[in-house]
């Protein structure tokens, strides 16, 4: 499957976006978010098993997660093409 | 520009003695007008630093009273000022640190009607709300006038800070345009060393932008993690279709 990860910030010699990856390996939707929040510090795609703070979108074959029936648990193909977008999330409090 | 006098040259000696900064840096900061959006966690240390740095004129702006559950962290109110008008609070403490500056209090909420006016003669505007639709609505009306935001925020023990010029960089909403759900009824945790460390560096960036000397955050938000004393400054873009920037391009 292919995977783009798009955001609106990036961390020098970290995180350089858009990152695009492909992935032989048949997963659910958590498993492959769980499989990349691991590979930047600071991003966070990941909260235990909810989407983490830093995720804005994510579209599989153009269709947002939201709105798929499995949701995060949704079984990706090989010819699955995964869009996430990034945002940081604010902090509210001052 | 107004010249130092001397007790002027004196009490800001140690600030002066800064070659980059100087004299003349000390003569901007006197000829300044700052707007100090929230007198609370962020906004009390702001103001502090701001007035004993000797911004000429410092506008505050709140419309909350001072309660028990505040005194964690907002330096400006202490238990005898608990009813009183957060504003009015902060600003007896200011001129009471530094007489020679002026301070301007306003008992009011950041909202849109009554946020532009407030916005006139500022040079540039520190964001020490406690929400984000106010900060959402703050920061249109400033890019609308062109002014400078210093945007912070805490949570808990983390914080994170930016520097926006309009038509320059990306404005709050290019970096947060998720509007979060408005929960204002639900308080935040906030630990008063939090604050304070963002507020500091807010102050900081003041003191840069209005001197012109130093790097400022501008185009980058920094970030900083006190409970894993993490630190991560991340470059940040501008939101082609940003609905409160984007008529700037």
């Amino acid at each position: 499957m292919e995977i783009e990860v798009n955001a609106n910030f990036k961390l020098h010699g970290i995180f350089d976006p858009p990152c695009h990856f492909t992935f032989p390996k048949r997963m659910t939707l958590k498993e492959l978010l769980q499989c990349l929040d691991t590979r930047w510090a600071s991003v966070h795609l990941m909260n235990n098993d909810e989407l983490g703070d830093d995720v804005s979108e994510v579209f599989i074959n153009g269709k947002r997660h939201f709105d798929l029936p499995g949701g995060l648990e949704t079984k990706l193909r090989e010819q699955d093409r995964i869009r996430i977008e990034l945002y940081m999330a604010p902090l509210g409090g001052g | 520009m107004n010249d130092l006098t001397q007790a002027e040259f004196e009490r800001y000696n140690r600030q002066i003695l800064f070659k980059a900064f100087g004299k003349e840096g000390q003569k901007k900061l006197k000829a300044s007008h700052v707007l100090v959006a929230g007198v609370g966690g962020l906004g009390s240390p702001v103001a502090m630093y701001l007035a004993v740095s000797g911004i000429g004129r410092l506008t505050l702006v709140d419309s909350d009273r001072v309660s028990l559950s505040n005194l964690n962290r907002q330096l400006l109110h202490w238990e005898e000022n608990i009813g009183q008008e957060k504003v009015l609070s902060a600003k007896d403490k200011l001129l009471k640190m530094n007489s020679s500056i002026h301070v301007r209090a306003v008992h009011s909420r950041i909202a849109s009607g009554t946020c532009a006016p407030l916005l006139e003669e500022v040079d540039v505007v520190v964001d020490c709300l406690d929400n984000m639709p106010a900060r959402y609505i703050l920061n249109q009306a400033c890019v609308e006038r062109g002014c400078p935001l210093i945007h912070g925020g805490v949570y808990g023990m983390m914080g994170q800070l930016t520097t926006i010029i309009p038509g320059h960089t990306p404005c709050l909403e290019c970096l947060f345009p998720r509007r979060p759900e408005v929960k204002e009824d639900i308080p935040l945790p906030v630990f008063g060393p939090t604050a304070g460390l963002i507020a500091s560096l807010q102050s900081l960036e003041v003191i840069k932008l209005l001197s012109g000397i130093g790097e400022t955050l501008q185009g980058k938000l920094l970030y900083i993690n006190g409970e894993m004393m993490e630190c991560v400054t991340a470059e940040v873009t501008k939101k082609g279709d940003c609905p409160a920037c984007g008529f700037l391009r």
